[in-house]
């Protein structure tokens, strides 16, 4: 008798384990579909604060074109690349492009306080806002948005996050409207966002 | 200007490029335009690149860095997965140099990371930084800290000069 309840327990759980597997791949996939096969529900209510304190939430979306786009700011590359690449942008619409609000938000809460965010993003261009939120108000927002990031630690006790690189551009009503991917060439990505100040 | 000075001058111009201030020789390996991407304020992190080549016959090893302004420097690297997730990890074991290959660490890709900055990082600063080579030993060089004014995808100012450099020491 004890050997079949050990097996019926040890089949409950490799039920369970390949279940939370499938899940999870399951969310992976959402994320590829997200980026890949569009348009797709990305976009959706969240709340958050700017890096100079005020409240910032869909309804902020609303009559303007955005730009949302999530990293931290301890990455020293990729995510400085991309905002680097977001400021020349703006700077290649010139006012073409003043009805454009960027929105870089960040995954990694517990070190991107607001004054750090204020610092960094205000480096590149004063136009991008940082977002921060609690961890709660982050995966909200991730969900929102289909975005996937996980922190990664390190050995020695310090961590790095993995996320989505993306950049979604979101229409008059902050509905997703096209997305730039990191592979993009500046010339693509000036065109996506001037269909998105005529069309979006 | 008597043709022999014109010659030497002439001579001196076509030399120019080979004798850039960022090329470093090191022991079969050519290390140029290392650099470090200035970090924005307050940033507790910063990248730092360099283009690897070697000539020689014989393969070699980037293996641990060191430098003083920060707490901890590692290679990294950045992979892009089928999801367009972003990863960045340290790399394990040093990063091979093929004979008559290259090693590029570049925007997007391998980079020297620094962790913990002990002092804001500056445009038009040197600072030393530590690269240790499993053959060629250690070699200590200036990285110059720079704005990175040019996207990666639209051809930055550096990795063209480092590629048209590259394209010389391979000829």
């Amino acid at each position: 008798m004890r050997v079949r309840h050990l097996m019926i327990a040890l089949a409950a759980i490799a039920t369970m384990v390949v279940t939370t597997m499938a899940v999870l791949e399951l969310k992976r996939r959402d994320v590829a579909d997200a980026v890949q096969s569009l348009p797709i529900e990305i976009g959706g209510p969240f709340t958050m604060t700017a890096h100079d304190g005020r409240t910032v939430t869909q309804a902020d979306l609303v009559g303007r074109r955005s730009l949302i786009f999530f990293g931290f700011t301890y990455c020293p590359d990729v995510c400085l690349t991309t905002l680097n690449e977001v400021a020349l942008w703006l700077e290649e619409l010139g006012e073409d492009g003043a009805i454009i609000d960027p929105y870089f938000v960040s995954v990694d809460p517990a070190r991107d306080t607001p004054e750090r965010m204020a610092e960094y993003v205000d480096y590149f261009s004063p136009r991008i806002t940082g977002l921060v939120g609690s961890d709660g108000d982050l995966r909200r927002m991730a969900e929102s948005y289909k975005v996937y990031y996980a922190r990664v630690d390190l050995d020695d006790g310090d961590y790095l996050m993995d996320h989505s690189a993306a950049i979604y551009l979101m229409d008059s009503q902050g509905k997703f409207f096209d997305a730039i991917t990191y592979t993009a060439t500046f010339e693509e990505a000036v065109a996506k966002l001037r269909r998105l100040v005529d069309e979006g | 200007m008597r043709p022999m000075s014109l010659f030497a001058f002439v001579f001196a111009l076509l030399l120019a490029p080979a004798t850039h201030a960022h090329d470093y020789q090191h022991g079969g390996l050519d290390l140029v335009h290392p650099w470090i991407v200035e970090p924005p304020p307050g940033a507790l992190t910063a990248a730092g690149y360099v283009a690897i080549v070697n000539a020689g016959e014989q393969g070699d090893r980037l293996l641990p860095v060191a430098a003083d302004f920060s707490e901890r420097t590692e290679v990294h690297s950045v992979t892009m997965t089928d999801e367009g997730v972003m990863q960045m990890r340290p790399v394990e074991g040093g990063l091979e140099i093929g004979a008559e290959g290259e090693l590029m660490l570049e925007p997007g890709g391998y980079h020297i990371m620094f962790m913990g900055l002990s002092e804001q990082l500056k445009e038009g600063e040197h600072h030393l930084v530590t690269l240790n080579f499993e053959k060629a030993g250690a070699v200590t060089l200036e990285f110059v800290v720079q704005r990175r004014d040019s996207a990666m995808n639209h051809g930055g100012e550096m990795e063209m000069d480092s590629m048209a450099h590259d394209e010389e020491e391979m000829q």
